[in-house]
């Protein structure tokens, strides 16, 4: 067994070696250069394309929306557009109807909202690439986080400061339970690990090997559930 | 109506990426994220919205919430406000999904290619201006009755717009068809008590129930309703059960469910029941009422009838003592495939029983009626047949049902057909009427469609719409709207409403005037609408003895065949198929039948002497025959039938209709001839007797559970009243010295946790049904796997139901325990006692399959449950190796889903793929979402607030689930019942699924 194990971690060890080669090789990547028809966009909204924050990191949409512009600049709340985040467990898109609402009369004649405004009128949904997904085999709820009061930008990052919106987070299980793990803020239900320590060392089921002590833990005591099945079903 | 349009799902099919990401890697992960462009106010997606409205896999008209996400219902559940089913629903009523993505269904109008065999599409335009042209010249030659429209029996706004329609066209000839129709039952109530209606049998207020064969839990008029009264009586408690007699010459589902078994000949009940009430009306037990019916029932005394009914004098008058003697009774008649030439006068004769006892008014209640429409008798259908054969009928239109299926070929029927100048069909999917059609008008699916139904007296059901129809289908009503209009003239004067939705709000004007006069109509309507419909309890009709009974043959019935066909055959309908219509439902076609276990096929049963006698064991072919016809069919060796008998179920043997229904099994009604009751014009099916002939081949027929015995290992366990009673007074007596005990399991969760979740199974509520397998297919995403991976043993099944043959342990001096278990048929009590065991994953506190899991892909929770991670999972299968309950099953390949069935899949659950072990989850998401909720208001999760599928949808109550951590919670106090055991408990896993024995009430035990 020990051999075994020895070769699996060896194995891992040599994966997470070429994943940080592959990152840091990312990261020295060159910054691709903004098309002419984008920079063109960029400046017709006033941007300098040379200062757009996220470009290169997301991919191209269908329409150059800038979070910037309009949660940043402008103050637009998150919810107003990502409406109902609080209460599914699927963060929800704006319908195009939304959009319309505003820009019906703001910045009508811009080229972007004219796309915008010719999607409405083919009765065409707006093909938004995707950016954030958790990967398969998870179960996440959106508003659950909401409700335990996770910020948008703890998983988002500060998208009122992006022009083009990109994956800020890793969204892997190690980076999730980063948060889960740590012990629970509100004073009343802190508990120090000497007290957890104390609990596994409680006589009870899980003595008997039952279930691992690390799993143990997490009512009351933890930012989230550290159980598989809490996302894993 | 915009309500609908604006619940449009095609528009968000992107948004549900986030669902199908789920699907696993083998598909590829979403790359667009697409937004509403009007988003409805109802959705917010990943929210659930629910909407009520009515089953219509069945005439018996349940109330169902329809569970939608993203615009695609996902699940069905009963509507717990419905008088009919109270919140419950069958297997048939959860696969009511499969029928609206059936990926064989007809996806558009369709227009026979002239002398071929293939259809051609065309436009609903041209579908309906080639119906209009063949009207208008039928109208202009002035045969406006060379129409004809064809539809079942239900009592709905629709059936009442066939008849408008019908006779604004100016044809009389509107034929109603019900292939199981109970009109022996009430031509009998007619005969008896002069009134012809179908009663509400009120099984729960009686304490000995004495059935002639009504097979009331599976099909019979309406068996969920049926099932939750039988339940409530049936089962044990408080140290008091009822007592259920079967009587009949085979033991069916319902029959597996008796405390005691009377083999009688196929028929005999007419005899048997004019005898034990002569036993009543003799010994002075029918009080004032026993001098109406003295004459009727003199003749035949106890002695005459055993010989002809095969149940010896002795029994005959112990069960007509017993059924007086109890504090309340009630008789069933024979019911359906028990009818036979005489099928009236039988029903008459349990009338008389019902009637010498004081039943009527009490246990057999008038009033709320069961509405249905009296259906064309087989001798109309021969008549029709013979005018489709003449040329006498000019178009046909076909609606809701499928005669060429379930009509037997003998009536000439389907060959008629082929004479119609124009076969219009309007079937969903392509049955076998539809196959034979000249022009294909699609309607919608139940679940798409607005249409109500008034199952009884005073319950209006209301269905609406829960999706936009999946292809390109229409409302029939719609069409038949339409036709009207581009007709024109009187035609379309009568008929002045634009769609069949201000038709049916128009129609429902009565409802509203008679339920809420006081209320704006659209305020009803949409109340009605939230609720599924409107209801209440109906004024009680009472009935007197009608003079005319007096005038009842009781002549013996006839059966087809001579001294070359020794044995009857019994036709019966299939619990998972009904008349066949279940057939292309993979979920019910992988179904074990919950009697045989065979899955995927027909079967013959036998008994086991009448097998030695032929040679033949499970899966030999043998020929079949009767006068009318042959087939073969492989053979079920089954000890619950009489040797003189044989019994094939209906339901397969389709040619049409899809692809998990052609080609499989036989279709019984070959062999039938067009028999009716002589008194009601109701169908015999037990009209023939047939001969066998072993062919020497054999098929492999898949069961999928082998033996039907535990080999006294305590699977399944059964005991007696008295010990039932005696082992609840010492829990009793336990529990109150100490009120706060929890049970064992309650400890293997985390010492902090408020939870252990377990569940409750009480055997003597479980009839073994199987809606919570269907229901449990519907919620878990599980794969159909087909009936040669059945045959390997590899069904997907999370949640399945053993039945054992068992015998109850006690120490009384009567009843089934001392039963012979042998064949010999004789009458005596209680020769065949079934326990039906539901097994799902029990979530063992010491679980054998954690241990030896490589990868740490199967642990513990700190709830209590066993979970499964399938991202972890290297599909080792260790665990299943040592799972001592085979509770686990392995993804062996990735399973499809053919489009549209991918839409029914629950986002809520993981897809499996290849390579994955799986097993029941306790429904971990519905915990979660529980807890979820719960934690949002800032409590823990309350009693009852986790309901599983299986539970949710039992029409038995037996399966109850909850919190062994909480002394008070429902499963906590089942599991310190008396009778509470665990399966292979001696094994120290530790389960969380704590069984009830099941109860059997002995001759003798009140």
């Amino acid at each position: 067994m020990p051999s075994h194990r020895g070769t699996l971690a060896l194995g891992l060890i040599s994966i997470a070696g070429l994943a940080a080669a592959v990152l840091a090789l990312q990261a020295q990547r060159p910054r691709p250069s903004l098309s002419v028809a984008l920079a063109a966009q960029a400046t017709q909204f006033s941007l300098d394309p040379d200062t757009l924050v996220g470009w290169g990191d997301g991919p191209v949409q269908p329409i150059f929306f800038s979070h910037r512009r309009h949660a940043g600049e402008y103050e637009i709340d998150c919810y107003y557009c990502h409406s109902n985040t609080d209460m599914s467990s699927w963060a929800s898109m704006p319908p195009v109807e939304l959009c319309l609402g505003c820009h019906r009369v703001i910045k009508a004649a811009s080229p972007e909202i004219a796309k915008l405004r010719g999607y409405a009128e083919r009765d065409e949904p707006i093909p938004w690439e995707r950016i954030y997904k958790v990967a398969d085999f998870v179960q996440f709820n959106h508003g659950r986080h909401m409700r335990a009061e996770v910020q948008c930008e703890e998983c988002h990052g500060k998208v009122e400061e992006f022009d083009v919106v990109y994956q800020w987070a890793p969204l892997t299980m190690g980076w999730c339970l980063e948060c889960h793990k740590k012990p629970q803020e509100d004073e009343g239900k802190l508990q120090s690990a000497a007290t957890n320590a104390a609990r596994f060392a409680q006589p009870g089921p899980e003595s008997r090997g039952l279930y691992p002590k690390s799993i143990d833990s997490q009512y009351g005591v933890l930012n989230g559930p550290i159980d598989c099945a809490a996302c894993h079903y | 109506m915009s309500e609908i349009k604006r619940r449009d799902f095609l528009k968000i099919l992107g948004l549900s990426g986030a669902g199908t990401g789920l699907v696993g890697c083998t598909q590829e992960p979403a790359k667009k994220l697409i937004p509403y462009l009007v988003q409805p106010e109802e959705i917010i997606p990943g929210i659930p919205s629910w909407y009520a409205s009515v089953c219509g896999e069945c005439p018996a008209g349940c109330g169902v919430h329809v569970k939608v996400r993203e615009g695609r219902p996902i699940k069905v559940e009963g509507n717990p406000e419905h008088p009919v089913n109270a919140g419950r629903l069958c297997s048939r009523g959860q696969a009511a999904l499969q029928g609206l993505y059936d990926p064989d269904r007809i996806t558009g109008p369709l227009r026979r290619v002239e002398g071929s065999e293939e259809f051609q599409a065309i436009s609903w335009q041209d579908a309906e201006a080639l119906l209009v042209e063949r009207i208008q010249a039928l109208r202009q030659s002035g045969r406006s009755d060379r129409l004809y429209l064809f539809s079942d029996s239900s009592v709905s706004s629709l059936d009442r717009l066939f008849d408008l329609w019908l006779g604004a066209i100016g044809s009389a000839n509107r034929i109603i068809y019900d292939s199981f129709d109970v009109e022996p039952l009430r031509e009998a109530n007619r005969l008896t008590f002069g009134l012809a209606e179908i009663p509400r049998y009120q099984i729960d207020e009686a304490d000995l129930v004495l059935s002639f064969g009504a097979g009331f839990l599976e099909t019979w008029i309406t068996p969920v309703q049926y099932t939750r009264l039988f339940a409530s009586s049936q089962r044990y408690q408080a140290g008091r059960k009822g007592r259920f007699i079967h009587i009949g010459p085979r033991v069916s589902l319902t029959g597996t469910n008796s405390d005691e078994w009377v083999s009688a000949r196929p028929g005999a009940a007419m005899l048997l029941a004019l005898a034990m009430t002569r036993v009543l009306v003799a010994e002075g037990r029918a009080g004032a009422r026993g001098a109406a019916i003295r004459p009727l029932v003199e003749p035949y005394t106890p002695e005459r009838v055993a010989e002809a009914t095969g149940v010896d004098a002795e029994t005959i008058v112990r069960l007509a003592q017993e059924f007086a003697a109890a504090p309340s009774c009630l008789a069933l008649p024979p019911g359906v495939e028990l009818a036979d030439r005489n099928a009236a006068a039988a029903h008459v004769a349990v009338n008389l029983l019902n009637y010498a006892a004081g039943n009527i008014g009490r246990t057999v209640r008038f009033g709320p009626n069961v509405l249905r429409r009296r259906p064309a008798s087989l001798d109309r259908l021969a008549v029709v047949a013979e005018a489709m054969r003449s040329g006498a009928v000019q178009i046909a239109l076909i609606h809701g049902i499928d005669p060429v299926h379930t009509l037997p070929p003998a009536l000439g029927f389907a060959d008629a057909l082929e004479n119609v100048g124009l076969l219009v069909s309007f079937a969903s999917h392509m049955d076998e009427t539809a196959a034979r059609a000249d022009l294909i008008l699609p309607d919608h699916t139940p679940l798409e469609r607005w249409s109500d139904h008034q199952p009884e007296t005073a319950v209006h059901g209301l269905m609406q719409p829960t999706v936009n129809p999946v292809f390109d289908t229409k409302a029939t009503g719609d069409v038949l709207l339409s036709v009207a209009g581009q007709i024109g003239g009187d035609l379309a004067a009568g008929l002045t409403w634009p769609t069949y939705l201000d038709y049916l709000r128009d129609s429902w004007g009565a409802v509203h005037r008679d339920f809420a006069p006081f209320q704006s109509f659209d305020e009803f309507w949409r109340e009605a609408l939230a609720r599924g419909g409107v209801w209440r309890e109906a004024a009680a009709q009472p009935v007197t003895l009608n003079p005319a009974v007096s005038g009842v043959a009781f002549d013996d019935s006839t059966l087809d065949g001579g001294a070359a066909e020794p044995l009857t055959l019994l036709t019966y309908a299939s619990p998972n198929l009904y008349d066949g219509r279940g057939a292309n439902k993979a979920w019910l076609q992988e179904l074990p039948d919950p009697v045989t276990k065979v899955v995927w096929n027909s079967w013959l049963e036998i008994h086991p002497d009448l097998a030695d006698q032929l040679g033949v064991r499970n899966g030999d072919l043998v020929t079949v025959s009767s006068p009318a016809g042959r087939l073969d069919a492989p053979v079920y060796v089954y000890r619950g039938i009489r040797p003189d008998t044989v019994a094939i179920p209906i339901g397969q043997g389709h040619v049409h209709y899809g692809r998990s229904a052609s080609g499989r099994g036989v279709n019984p009604l070959t062999l039938l001839s067009a028999a009716t009751d002589r008194a009601s014009g109701g169908r015999a099916w037990l009209s023939t007797r047939v001969s066998l002939a072993a062919t020497g081949a054999s098929v492999r027929l898949v069961e999928a559970q082998g033996s039907a015995d535990d080999h006294g290992r305590e699977v399944a366990e059964a005991i007696t009243l008295a010990a039932a009673a005696e082992a609840d007074r010492h829990a009793i007596e336990a529990l109150a010295q100490n009120p706060d005990a929890l049970v064992e399991a309650s400890e293997d969760a985390d010492p902090k946790s408020p939870y252990r979740w377990g569940m409750a199974v009480d055997l003597s509520s479980c009839v073994g049904c199987s809606a919570c397998v269907t229901a449990c297919y519907a919620e878990n995403n599980i794969p159909v796997v087909g009936e040669a991976r059945c045959a390997e043993g590899r069904e997907m099944a999370w949640l399945r139901i053993e039945r054992y043959y068992e015998q109850a342990h006690g120490d009384t001096g009567h009843g089934p325990e001392h039963g012979n278990p042998s064949h010999e048929g004789n009458g005596s009590a209680g020769s065949l006692h079934v326990v039906h065991l539901p097994v799902m994953c029990q979530h063992c506190g010491n679980a054998p399959c954690e241990p030896v899991c490589p990868v740490y892909a199967t642990y513990h929770n700190p709830e209590g449950l066993n979970i499964q991670v399938y991202n972890r999972c290297v599909g080792t299968r260790y665990c299943s190796n040592n799972c001592p309950y085979k509770a686990r099953r392995f993804e062996w390949f990735d399973f499809e889903f053919p489009f549209p069935l991918n839409l029914q899949l629950n986002p809520d659950v993981t897809v499996r793929q290849k390579g994955v072990m799986e097993k029941c989850t306790f429904c971990v998401q519905r915990i979660m979402k529980a807890r979820s909720d719960a934690n949002a208001l800032g409590r823990d999760v309350a009693d009852g607030e986790v309901v599983p599928a299986c539970a949710q949808t039992c029409p038995a109550d037996a399966i109850v689930f909850g919190n062994l951590r909480d002394p008070d919670s429902r499963v906590s106090q089942l599991s310190r019942s008396g009778r509470a055991y665990h399966v292979l408990g001696e094994l120290n896993t530790r389960p969380a699924v704590t069984y009830l024995k099941e109860v059997v009430r002995g001759t003798e035990e009140a």
